[in-house]
């Protein structure tokens, strides 16, 4: 069914004709927002993955986890991983992905309040704010208890 | 190594996807006993296979209106909630009763499971007021019935009580909040299955976001065992997300129900060893 995006759904009837339309706005909007962000994330590990195999060769993935595991990685905070990435390391490149992964359902959140604000959907704005700032407390938690964060 | 945990990655993926759950129960298990992996660092795994997982089965199950995105925002209140409620008391609760407690309420729901396990969908459900304020209806068409299916759900309250528990469970531990989640929407608030676990697939991610900074500024996702794991998850989760619409809502359950009693006696077990 091809319903416009933007403001179909309203606050109308959710049976009938127009039951194909409610959410339409917020739920497409989630729905790309979390498959590109996967993409992109996918997309840069494989990068990095590739930049491995051309700086170390295919023995980096025989050996991979066993060498490294010793320790935890160093690239603790963003600015961390973009310092790595000029001039770029793989592994750096690796856990950029990561990081865009972590950050695409919170900014998808973030993005869903102002779906729901473009469709007057006030109960459901305050609804996703709320979350959006415990997820956002979760991560000035997060930084603030963890001992080598900050 | 890195093949075998690519795998492992993508079955947890598969089974993620169809039963709504993180993963983190089949990757934990897999990385630290057969792989002889650090717990933490197979923590850490987990939490990026949760969100890998969840963001690519959420994407397609959103656009094939299965997930809810009402009821998962709003059920997301408690659930972060319960998390950062975890994160507080962490160091005032003991393990070994949070253990016995959610083995224990593992276990009831799946005797409650048993109960509905031939039921294919809830049909007409009681009222609920706060279900009607709150919007918490829809309908998605059922690949495997081959039909159109309107729900409306119902024990608002309850299921929010118990989304609220897992909040804390996972804020707590760190794991299994999927389980929960999916409990909560099948037997409190009596969603079709596909609309329980395709729900909980879409909040586990969101859940395990706000905690994944702590794991991150911890150094205990490596990019190593990370690359394998998330690549894994997403291909898992496209192919499982592609095989759950054609599932019957009561295969979904059959499949359920030894997860669950799996990870129910393995709590109480833990309960028990545990001082």
């Amino acid at each position: 069914m091809k319903t416009g995006l933007g403001r179909v759904a309203g606050t109308g009837a959710p049976r009938g004709a127009g039951a194909a339309a409610v959410d339409m706005g917020p739920r497409l909007l989630v729905s790309s927002m979390l498959r590109y962000g996967v993409l992109l994330a996918s997309l840069v590990i494989v990068g990095g993955l590739v930049f491995l195999l051309i700086q170390v060769g295919p023995r980096a993935f025989v050996s991979m986890p066993r060498t490294s595991i010793s320790e935890s990685t160093d690239l603790t905070s963003i600015r961390a991983v973009v310092r790595e990435l000029l001039p770029p390391e793989p592994e750096a490149v690796i856990e950029a992905g990561i990081l865009l992964l972590i950050v695409t359902p919170v900014l998808t959140v973030g993005a869903t309040a102002i779906a729901f604000a473009m469709e007057r959907d006030w109960l459901y704005v305050a609804i996703t704010t709320f979350v959006f700032a415990m997820l956002l407390l979760g991560f000035a938690l997060g930084r603030a208890t963890s001992p080598g964060g900050g | 190594m890195f093949f075998v945990i690519f795998l492992v990655s993508a079955a947890a993926g598969i089974a993620g996807a169809i039963l709504g759950l993180g993963g983190g129960i089949i990757i934990v298990p897999a990385l630290t006993l057969l792989l002889n992996l650090p717990i933490r660092f197979a923590i850490g795994a987990s939490i990026v296979a949760v969100i890998a997982g969840s963001s690519g089965a959420a994407a397609a199950y959103l656009r094939d209106r299965m997930t809810n995105l009402r009821i998962g925002l709003a059920l997301e209140v408690m659930t972060t909630t319960g998390a950062l409620t975890g994160a507080f008391v962490a160091g005032y609760v003991s393990p070994h009763w949070l253990y016995l407690i959610f083995g224990l309420l593992l276990g009831y729901s799946a005797v409650a499971l048993l109960g509905r396990l031939k039921l294919e969908l809830p049909g007409k459900v009681p009222y609920d007021p706060l279900a009607a304020r709150l919007r918490f209806s829809g309908d998605y068409y059922d690949q495997a019935l081959g039909q159109r299916v309107d729900y409306m759900a119902t024990g608002v309250i309850p299921g929010a009580v118990m989304m609220y528990l897992a909040g804390i469970f996972s804020g707590l531990l760190g794991i299994g909040s999927g389980l929960f989640k999916v409990m909560a929407m099948d037997v409190a608030m009596r969603l079709p299955m596909k609309v329980s676990t395709s729900t909980s697939n879409f909040m586990v991610g969101v859940t395990a976001a706000a905690s994944a900074s702590v794991y991150f500024t911890r150094g205990d996702i490596p990019a190593p065992i990370a690359a394998p794991v998330a690549l894994g998850v997403l291909g898992g989760a496209w192919f499982g997300t592609n095989i759950m619409g054609h599932l019957r809502n009561t295969t979904i359950r059959k499949l359920f129900i030894p997860v669950l009693v799996v990870v129910a006696v393995s709590m109480i077990a833990k309960a028990i060893r545990s001082p």
